[in-house]
């Protein structure tokens, strides 16, 4: 096992390639979901562990697909995966995990049309990942998604109780321009390269 | 239901359909930003048996017609993909060949370029091909992939019987633009690669290439896939 | 049926992107080069408009239960078809577009006309619903285009005009390419849905209650 490979993946995904800051997957409920720290740490972790299982998942399918010639149902297949797989994870959290079910709520079903576990997925075939690289992305970039998240909505909260912008930038527009700057800081990153 | 007062304003109507077809379970999904709200119906899920329980009872005949529906939108689906997919993959076929084709004709001009197989290459090196004009070799071209700033990148390369680099194509890449694209887009900085042998150095040396400023990680994403490629290339010729 | 105010709610007042705040991570992202944009758009409406007609003939066919299912089936049929023939015929563009293009199936866009409008109306209307969301979306996926490629790299309609590069405005070394990254496409948008919020703030307040 290349560890050092798996540790550059792991960099990448989290830091160098956030998801959300680097490659724009995931906007929509991070924008959507952001506006309390609870319900933002509750998404970030609902959804590093989607991305992990789907990478897994996705990645036999894929398997399957190549071996019968059908790499184009690769986005059929790999949806249709990922919308069952939502929809077990809810129905085993409602029974083993009452308390996260509740506080989720309607954001969990979300997941399946987050861009960013299609994305990892679709990801981890373009780029050729073996079973264990694939699972380490999806992990890490659920992480890195869990990181952005949770860094935007401690700033959104304060944003809609004290900061007053301009009436018109009320709302998404600030926040907007708020993970604007959050990028540029990420952007910091690129370049990186420790392994 | 204590769960239902809770609940900020739902968006859709969520069910669960209880049944596998073809494709896996039904999604239970609610997009986040529609306007309208129907409230979701938890009732259902609580209080039911499980699947057993459900295909056993008097609801079968409308199970039967979720799957049913289901089963038959997604052939439809499959086949109308299937018949895209027969039409286009030719098309997509040829243009794949095309454009390796033309990337070996730039940087090592031939007739034919055969694979090699049955070599054990470098890393990074995808394929090795010998570049064939009337069934003679007169050179070698690699596919190569390494890493660059913004990602991986396939790079071509041609090697002449002389150990000595004929050319250097970038055919995919990630770079940004006008900085590192100041090197994998740019004939002419790639040409400095031309009569350079293993192994090349960036920036110093002798037998060097010389490196854009400020673009300093596709310069050496680029000097790594030449020298993959020429180590590849070495093993063969001796 | 009223066309023109589809029209009209489809381009302005309900914008997909500037005011149902659909379909951001595709706009953010794409929005780097005028053609990127207008392939981008064009497919979405294609995509959209087609997915409203099926889901529209089949409302009454579909089952209340497995309805998301069946949109998901409907739009990644489409979604892998539009890939492939743009594979095929404009490659260059599949390549931009790159892994957004069956991201397309998961764009809230699409989901939310099938399960807001597409289940509850005839096919016409549909399909007219399908090409005004998809017209607005094109014409915000542009207007970023055009300010993020201008600032960031000097040209205008990169990928079309020009033999591939753009019509040259000024210098790409006096450009801000911060435009054309990351940051550039919160702060546009950012800028834009605030601009649109403006201009709905003013109209609502000079038509009174």
């Amino acid at each position: 096992m290349d560890w050092t490979k798996l540790l550059s993946i792991a960099l990448g995904a989290i830091l160098i390639n956030n998801f959300i800051f680097a490659q724009f997957l995931g906007i929509c409920p991070f924008m959507g979901v952001s506006k309390k720290m609870d319900t933002a740490l509750g998404m970030g972790f609902a959804v590093t562990f989607v991305m992990g299982l789907a990478s897994a998942i996705c990645y036999f399918i894929n398997l399957l697909l190549v071996r019968l010639g059908l790499e184009f149902m690769q986005t059929v297949a790999f949806i249709l995966v990922i919308a069952a797989l939502v929809q077990f994870v809810e129905m085993f959290l409602q029974k083993m995990m009452p308390a996260l079910y509740e506080a989720l709520g309607v954001y969990l079903p979300l997941i399946t049309t987050n861009c960013a576990v299609l994305g990892v997925a679709l990801l981890n075939v373009q780029n050729k990942y073996s079973f264990i690289e694939s699972v380490v992305y999806g992990v890490t970039g659920g992480l890195g998604f869990l990181l952005a998240i949770v860094l935007f909505a401690s700033i959104r909260e304060r944003l809609d109780m004290v900061a007053e912008p301009p009436k018109c930038f009320k709302g998404f527009p600030i926040a907007l321009i708020t993970a604007g700057l959050m990028a540029l800081a990420f952007g910091g990153f690129s370049g990186l390269q420790v392994f | 239901m204590s769960r239902r007062d809770k609940r900020p304003e739902d968006k859709k109507p969520a069910e669960t359909a209880p049944v596998q077809s073809t494709a896996p379970a039904a999604a239970d999904t609610a997009a986040s930003e529609m306007p309208p709200a129907p409230r979701r119906d938890r009732r259902e899920r609580k209080e039911g048996g499980g699947l057993g329980a459900l295909l056993a009872g008097p609801e079968r005949p409308y199970i039967l017609r979720l799957t049913v529906t289901l089963f038959g939108i997604s052939a439809a689906a499959a086949l109308l993909l299937g018949i895209v997919y027969y039409i286009t993959k030719p098309v997509i076929d040829w243009r794949t060949e095309e454009k390796t084709k033309a990337a070996m004709a730039m940087v090592l001009e031939a007739e034919a370029y055969p694979k090699v197989e049955g070599l054990t290459l470098p890393d990074g090196v995808t394929a090795l091909h010998a570049a064939t004009d009337g069934g003679e070799t007169v050179g070698y071209v690699c596919e190569v992939s390494s890493n660059g700033f913004g990602g991986a990148m396939s790079l071509v390369v041609g090697v002449g019987l002389d150990g000595r680099v004929t050319g250097v194509s970038v055919i995919k890449h990630s770079e940004t633009k006008n900085i590192g694209t100041k090197v994998v887009m740019s004939s002419k900085v790639l040409s400095r690669f031309i009569g350079l042998e293993s192994p090349v150095t960036l920036n110093g040396g002798t037998n060097r290439f010389d490196g854009v400023t400020g673009a300093t990680f596709s310069s050496k994403g680029v000097t790594a896939a030449v020298n993959a490629a020429l180590t590849a290339v070495d093993a063969v010729l001796s | 049926m009223n066309v023109g105010k589809q029209i009209k709610e489809g381009l302005w007042s309900q914008n997909p992107v500037l005011v149902q705040l659909l379909g951001m991570c595709s706009t953010l992202a794409i929005t780097t080069s005028f053609s990127n944009g207008l392939g981008m758009g064009v497919s979405v409406t294609i995509i959209l408009t087609l997915s409203n007609v099926i889901i529209s003939l089949l409302r009454k066919i579909i089952p209340d239960k497995i309805r998301i299912a069946a949109y998901i089936v409907v739009i990644a049929t489409f979604v892998t078809m539009v890939d492939l023939l743009l594979q095929a015929y404009l490659p260059d563009i599949a390549e931009s577009l790159g892994v957004f293009i069956p991201l397309i199936v998961v764009n809230c866009i699409i989901l939310a006309r099938a399960e807001a409008f597409a289940s509850k109306n005839r096919v016409l209307p549909a399909a007219i619903d399908g090409l005004c969301q998809g017209f607005g979306y094109t014409l915000v996926l542009l207007v970023m285009s055009v300010i993020r490629e201008f600032l960031g790299n000097g040209t205008f309609g990169a990928g079309l005009l020009n033999g591939g590069e753009g019509y040259k405005v000024f210098s790409s070394d006096y450009s801000a390419l911060m435009m054309v990254m990351p940051v550039g496409g919160f702060l546009t948008l950012g800028v834009l849905i605030a601009l649109m919020q403006w201009v709905q703030g003013r109209s609502a307040g000079k038509g009174g209650k």
